[in-house]
């Protein structure tokens, strides 16, 4: 089922190969580039997906995630944190605890696979 | 050297060792983190290549410019691994104190988001040449210090950061009139990085910390001193 998703990757080639496999998987994609960027995106209009690198260039994902939840943005958005970090780092493990998904680089296509057929 | 001299020198070998390997392990998960990118698109670009062709979607122009992304990926990627030498405290790399600066906040920015230490990077005076400084032990010690208050910070704190002229750092310390983190006080873990820590990486960098209640500088010999 087509889904509609939001990438949040500072990294070019990252957001640009991320969201062509994407589309190639069928899905409805969006990126942006920074937190300020996802903020007025998830003000514009809902996504079922919102896949966020924690290491962004105006502020650490789990500060743009505290913002969106404080807002009350996107109540039914599915956030999902894509790091190089081990699940065991500090960060990967409070962004477990935050996020509804923690997906860990180099992101294998059976997860992604696996989050996006468990999304309503 | 006497005997007690020689054990004393290689007690100091030793801590400073055991110092630099706490701070690279501290920035360890980032470094991490940064070489996996190229190779994480590496990866992606792969799976899409896989599916075009399962779909028998096979278009030689843009198999190969995919294939050139993947060559430039893959670049990064050796790139990244051969910048690993900085971590190797005998390398003889020389580099700006600026770009130091950056690249160590680069590294720890997220621990400290993760301590609710908000930094900002005062702009500095256009047209300054920085003299270089060994790479190594520069960043080690910058790192150190930022360990350093990231170990010791109790409650929300901004730094300020500024190079007062080319050889010497100055950060001030403050409290954020509003913060938004605050119901998320973290507990302090027990401090690893103390003075004597401190003292030992600026002695093997060749800088000078100096300590107030909110006021640290972080001085250092140019060549022209």
């Amino acid at each position: 089922m087509k889904k509609s998703i939001l990438i949040v990757e500072d990294y070019p080639e990252a957001g640009a190969t991320f969201k062509e496999l994407l589309e190639l998987l069928g899905h409805e994609v969006e990126w942006v580039v920074n937190g300020q960027a996802a903020m007025q995106k998830l003000h514009e209009g809902a996504f079922d997906l919102v896949f966020m690198d924690l290491n962004l260039p105006d502020m650490h994902g789990l500060v743009l995630l505290k913002q969106v939840r404080e807002k009350e943005l996107s109540p039914d958005t599915r956030f999902i944190a894509v790091s190089g970090h081990s699940a065991k780092d500090a960060a990967a493990v409070e962004a477990s605890r935050v996020f509804d998904h923690y997906l860990e680089k180099p992101i294998d296509l059976a997860v992604l696979n696996r989050i996006l057929s468990s999304t309503a | 050297m006497t005997k007690e001299q020689q054990t004393a020198s290689s007690n100091t070998h030793w801590q400073l060792a055991g110092i630099r390997h706490h701070v690279f392990l501290k920035v360890f998960s980032v470094l991490r983190h940064n070489l996996l990118g190229p190779i994480s698109v590496t990866r992606m670009n792969h799976s899409i290549m896989r599916r075009n062709l399962e779909k028998d979607d096979f278009d030689k122009t843009k198999a190969l410019a995919r294939l050139n992304k993947i060559e430039l990926q893959l670049e990064e990627a050796v790139f990244g691994i051969r910048a690993l030498s900085i971590w190797d405290e005998t390398s003889d790399a020389e580099a700006s104190p600026e770009a130091i600066v950056s690249a160590g906040l680069k590294l720890m920015s997220g621990f400290l988001t993760l301590r609710n230490i908000s930094v900002e990077r005062l702009p500095e005076d256009s047209g300054v040449t920085y003299a270089l400084v060994r790479e190594s032990p520069f960043l080690y010690a910058w790192l150190g210090l930022l360990c350093h208050i990231e170990d010791h910070a109790t409650k929300p704190i901004d730094l300020h950061i500024h190079f007062k002229d080319p050889a010497r750092l100055e950060i001030v310390i403050t409290q954020p009139l509003y913060d938004v983190n605050a119901q998320r006080a973290v507990d302090a873990p027990q401090a690893i990085v103390d003075h004597a820590a401190l003292q030992l990486l600026a002695d093997a960098a060749g800088v000078q910390f100096e300590f107030s209640p909110q006021i640290i500088k972080m001085g250092w010999l140019t060549q022209k001193d």
